[in-house]
């Protein structure tokens, strides 16, 4: 430790020669008014306070600097380039509105971008206006804390990244909200702690490859194309997060797993997707499994998506609510080498029409997804054009009749619960009188029946 | 006011009407006579442009084809067998008040005209056939339409309705209406029309006043008379003497077929030779004595 | 043709279907099964401020495919053959109407009846939902009354084309019985029958799925009621894609309209050429 000292102490004297730390205060109007120019005058460890009202630069820090904003100065780039870039580790960028990046995805111009930084503190800033908004790269250890990131009104194809990490491991993203970027990018970025951010109305609310032994915690992905899709990583743990009304076309997944390992996938809400949890090969190694468990997964369009192959995942006490198809096995099938329950205990289904006799909280029959319909629309996907006709019912009451053409259940729960299980944090509330839909109903009764005493009347 | 020319009507190879040429001329009643399939109807019919024909027919100067509006508004029509749809007696006239352009008054008008009053409430299924007949008829008196079409008006009524409805049409024949109606009763055609046409097999074979149509054609009543059994004897010989050829005994009293202007003759006889009649009856010749008389005497 | 006279057989008509016992059966059941169908697929709770809406549309959608179809294709069925054959049409046409002012105000009358019942169940329910607290965007509950109506308007059409063609009502009521069974299921077994058999593409099965105004009502249905057209998979977003979210419903509410259109103008050519002795 006290090497690690010595070692600090040599890196800052050799940027910071004068050894003693100093503040400069920047201000419009004031002997700096220029943050550049304070940057340039400052020495490594310095401190500068940017005080209110709007900066028109593109600022470089290139020493290990403070820049503290006291109410709330605005940096702008004025629509060109990338308007921050801090390349110096253990800087700390913090209380600033920064606007107006350009707007070229190839070049990546960015709100802040902090590159071969480590240590780099940037919290509680608000980016506007901007294609990528805060993009780490090969700088581990950093810190994204409580900052809002409103991407430019652009169409989803040539939006940037409200966060990229890229080689950037052990980093802490905490309490970020991210509205109308594209992605929540996290490349070769493990040991990362994603904890109380919201991503809302981007393209994929988490996109993520090659980064091992990440904790995603009380976070919200709403209203994206895809609330996260993660791939090719090991022993990723999500808690309580909540993939909520995701539903891109084609896509429109809550979470999508395809190649990932040890995933630990716990109290999370799917909720209103168009699929609430896809799995892709996962796990894929020999050795792994998965464990699914108390998860809520409500009114989606399909609940739970399976490739045909997939095996080795524990799914548990978790609730499938009124999913229009609860399980999807993709081109047909049966799923086989996953458990359903564990010590006596399964999931809830909505669907479930068995019974409890001994009521201990679990059914007397097993579950099983063996709808017929929902059988042919794996198989044939083209099928799906008749979801919620008539047709679906007669084929499924033709099978209840002919148990021949019966397809072969797509899963079998042998101990399903009674009653779901929803987490304390997601509140389960009645739905109040609704005034907007009762009156017009009550129109809806009230006018023909007037009609017709009138019609009787005269 | 009704003109018909060469009007001839096929169903398929039956010749319904075959080349029928009448005129009815305002003010007329003019009576259709015929055996059932005589083609009456039918004629009827055309005339209302209910079927297609050819030939022509005008009402009122104008073609039934070619303005079948309006010739149908100057039309009120009887039919056979009426039917209605399944509402109220008073709210079907209401609503043919409304297709006519009539006020809302004339409903309770020809209401009180026919006797329906009571039954407006009634829907049309409740309706005996005879009232159904009347409320027909009060639907075709709603617009006081000049020419009034009567198919068997009569056909569905008892003896008392069929004389109210026959005073009824008369009234309306007496303002100088235009009636043209279809009967198989000779007493109708005695009472109302002005002239009678006879029909058979499609077309019109003869023309005759109305008044003692059966006697013009020949044809006698058939008297029933009862009395004392030890009369029966001495009131055939009587009637035998008295030029009464027709006579035939029935048990306990007689029959006699007679010419009908001769019935009141017969009775005064009897009577005045001291007979005591208890009771008599009259059977008037039917339509069907006159077809049997007009095709044994070769019209 | 004089709209008078069409309004005024328009009315009466609807005066006499109101008072029927079968209409008022039929409006009951409609009422008392929507409300029991929506009180029991809206749960009345939500999860962290979310409901879920699959399951009240698939059984709002089931009701009115099943109910609505067959009333308007057997009401349309009935009408002229069953007037044809008692003969209230010659005794009405025996007065100044034309043809055309009968079947116009025929159809607008029935159409009114059924769109009165198709309210009063929609309303029912939709009060009965409000009243146990269910969510829902009321603007699409109302576009499904809608388009709902739009469909009976279809249908009613395609049941004056039977109608006209039958001289008995019997058999017109037959022939709408079978029409309804190929509206709502065999028509849908036939395409997924052949799609599985001869593996047909997207292109052909929507168009085959185009072509039955059930499919068409579902399809809009929901749509509407769904913000997310993917539910109904690869031919869904086929159609969307091509035609674009508005253009979709340009597009179904189009085949509805033709579907409203088509049968009833044949069914109005067929019965302005009869020949009045077959009235």
């Amino acid at each position: 430790m006290n090497r690690l000292r010595v070692a600090l102490f040599l890196i800052f004297s050799f940027y910071a020669p004068g050894a003693q730390a100093e503040t400069l205060t920047v201000s419009i109007g004031g002997k700096l008014s220029s943050i550049s120019e304070a940057i340039q005058s400052a020495g490594a460890g310095d401190t500068i306070e940017v005080h209110g009202g709007t900066y028109n630069e593109h600022i470089v820090v290139d020493k290990s600097l403070k820049l503290i904003g006291i109410g709330n100065p605005r940096i702008n780039g004025g629509g060109k380039g990338t308007v921050v870039t801090i390349k110096a580790p253990e800087c700390v960028f913090s209380g600033f509105t920064v606007s107006g990046s350009g707007e070229s995805l190839s070049v990546e111009h960015t709100g802040i971008v902090v590159s071969d930084s480590p240590g780099t503190i940037i919290s509680d800033n608000t980016l506007e206006d901007v294609l990528f908004g805060i993009y780490y790269k090969n700088s581990p250890g950093g810190l994204i804390e409580n900052n809002t990131v409103v991407g430019k009104d652009l169409n989803l194809p040539v939006r940037g990244d409200g966060i990229r990490l890229w080689y950037s491991p052990d980093t802490k993203i905490l309490a970020n909200h991210l509205i109308r970027t594209r992605d929540l990018v996290m490349w070769w970025s493990g040991n990362t702690h994603i904890k109380g951010n919201t991503v809302e109305k981007g393209r994929y609310g988490l996109h993520y490859m090659y980064s091992d032994n990440n904790l995603f915690e009380d976070n919200v992905f709403i209203d994206n194309y895809v609330g996260g899709f993660l791939m090719y990583s090991v022993n990723i743990t999500f808690h309580n997060n909540i993939f909520a009304r995701n539903q891109g076309p084609a896509t429109g997944y809550g979470v999508g797993f395809k190649d990932l390992d040890d995933i630990t996938a716990r109290g999370n809400l799917f909720i209103d997707n168009r699929i609430g949890l896809y799995l892709d090969n996962s796990p894929h190694m020999i050795d792994s499994w998965n464990t699914i468990s108390d998860n809520v997964i409500a009114f989606n369009d399909i609940g739970a998506s399976f490739m045909p192959s997939i095996e080795r995942n524990l799914i548990v006490s978790n609730s499938f609510i009124d999913n229009t198809e609860q399980i999807e096995v993709r081109g047909g099938g049966t799923l086989s080498g996953n458990k359903w329950y564990e010590s006596g205990k399964g999931n809830y289904w909505s669907d479930y029409v068995g019974y409890d006799a001994n009521e201990d909280g679990i059914g007397e029959m097993p579950y099983r997804a063996e709808s017929l319909f929902e059988n042919l629309i794996d198989t044939y996907p083209n099928l799906r054009i008749f979801t919620f006709s008539p047709v679906a019912e007669a084929i499924e009451l033709a099978a209840e009749a002919f148990p021949v053409i019966k397809p072969e259940p797509k899963v079998e729960d042998s101990y399903p619960l009674m009653s779901p299980i929803v987490l304390e944090t997601y509140k389960v509330e009645k739905t109040g009188f609704s005034y907007s839909l009762f009156f017009p109903s009550l129109l809806m009764v009230l006018i023909p029946l007037c009609a017709y005493l009138y019609m009787k009347s005269s | 006011m009704i003109e018909v020319r060469g009007v001839t009507k096929s169903f398929g190879s039956v010749l319904a009407v075959d080349g029928v040429t009448l005129d009815v001329e305002q003010g007329q009643a003019v009576a259709l006579l015929g055996a059932n399939g005589a083609g009456k109807s039918t004629l009827l019919k055309c005339i209302l442009g209910l079927l297609d024909y050819s030939g022509v027919i005008t009402v009122d100067g104008r073609d039934v084809n070619d303005n079948p509006k309006q010739t149908k508004s100057l039309i009120g029509y009887v039919p056979q067998e009426p039917e209605f749809y399944d509402i109220r007696t008073r709210d079907i006239l209401r609503f043919f008040a409304s297709i006519r352009r009539v006020k809302n008054e004339r409903i309770d008008h020809v209401l009180e005209l026919t006797g329906l009053k009571e039954h407006e409430l009634k829907s049309t299924t409740e309706l005996s056939g005879g009232m159904r007949q009347r409320l027909s008829f009060a639907i075709a008196l709603l617009s006081e339409p000049p020419v009034l079409i009567l198919d068997e008006p009569t056909s569905n009524l008892d003896a008392q309705a069929r004389k109210d409805f026959l005073t009824l049409v008369c009234t309306y024949k007496n303002e100088g209406k235009t009636v043209l109606f279809s009967s198989h009763r000779l007493d109708e055609v005695d009472l109302l029309a002005d002239r009678a046409l006879f029909m058979r097999a499609g077309k019109v074979i003869l023309e005759a006043k109305p008044e003692n149509l059966g006697e013009t054609l020949g044809l006698k009543v058939k008297i029933n008379l009862n009395m004392a059994e030890e009369s029966v004897d001495r009131a055939m010989s009587l009637l035998l003497e008295g030029g009464f050829p027709g006579v035939t005994k029935n048990g306990a009293g007689l029959d006699v077929e007679i010419e009908s202007s001769r019935r009141m003759a017969l009775i005064k006889k009897l009577i005045e030779s001291g007979i005591e009649l208890w009771d008599f009856s009259v059977d008037e010749p039917t339509m069907e004595d006159l077809v049997k008389q007009i095709e044994e005497n070769g019209y | 043709m004089d709209i008078k006279n069409v309004l005024l057989i328009m009315r009466k008509e609807a005066a006499e279907s109101l008072k029927n016992r079968w209409f008022i059966l039929y409006t009951g059941c409609f009422s008392a099964l929507a409300l029991l169908v929506l009180l029991i697929a809206t749960s009345g709770t939500n999860i962290a401020g979310f409901t879920g809406y699959g399951r009240t549309a698939a059984s709002l959608i089931n009701l009115v495919l099943l109910f609505v179809p067959l009333i308007a294709l057997i009401t349309g069925g009935i009408s002229i053959a069953s007037e044809r054959e008692n003969g209230t049409l010659s005794y009405l046409l025996s007065h100044p109407v034309t043809k055309s002012e009968v079947f116009f105000g025929k159809y607008l009358g029935l159409l009114i009846v059924i769109w009165f019942s198709i309210s009063i169940g929609f309303g029912i329910a939709g009060v009965g939902v409000a009243l146990r607290g269910g969510g829902g965007d009321v603007t699409n509950y109302l576009i499904t009354a809608l388009l709902s109506a739009l469909l009976a308007a279809s249908l009613l059409g395609v049941g004056f084309m039977v109608s006209a063609f039958s001289t008995k009502a019997s058999k017109a009521i037959g022939i709408c019985v079978f029409l309804w069974l190929f509206f709502i299921v065999l028509g849908d077994l036939g395409i997924m029958g052949t799609t599985v058999v001869l593996d047909l593409g997207i292109r052909q099965v929507l168009i085959l799925a185009l072509l039955n105004p059930g499919e068409v009502f579902k399809i809009a249905s929901v749509l509407v009621l769904s913000p997310r057209f993917e539910i109904l998979g690869p031919v869904g977003v086929y159609a969307v894609r091509t035609f674009g979210r508005e253009g979709i419903f340009y597009l179904l509410f189009s085949i509805m309209a033709l579907w409203t259109l088509v049968p009833l103008l044949l069914a109005y050519t067929v019965f302005s050429r009869l020949r009045k002795e077959e009235l």
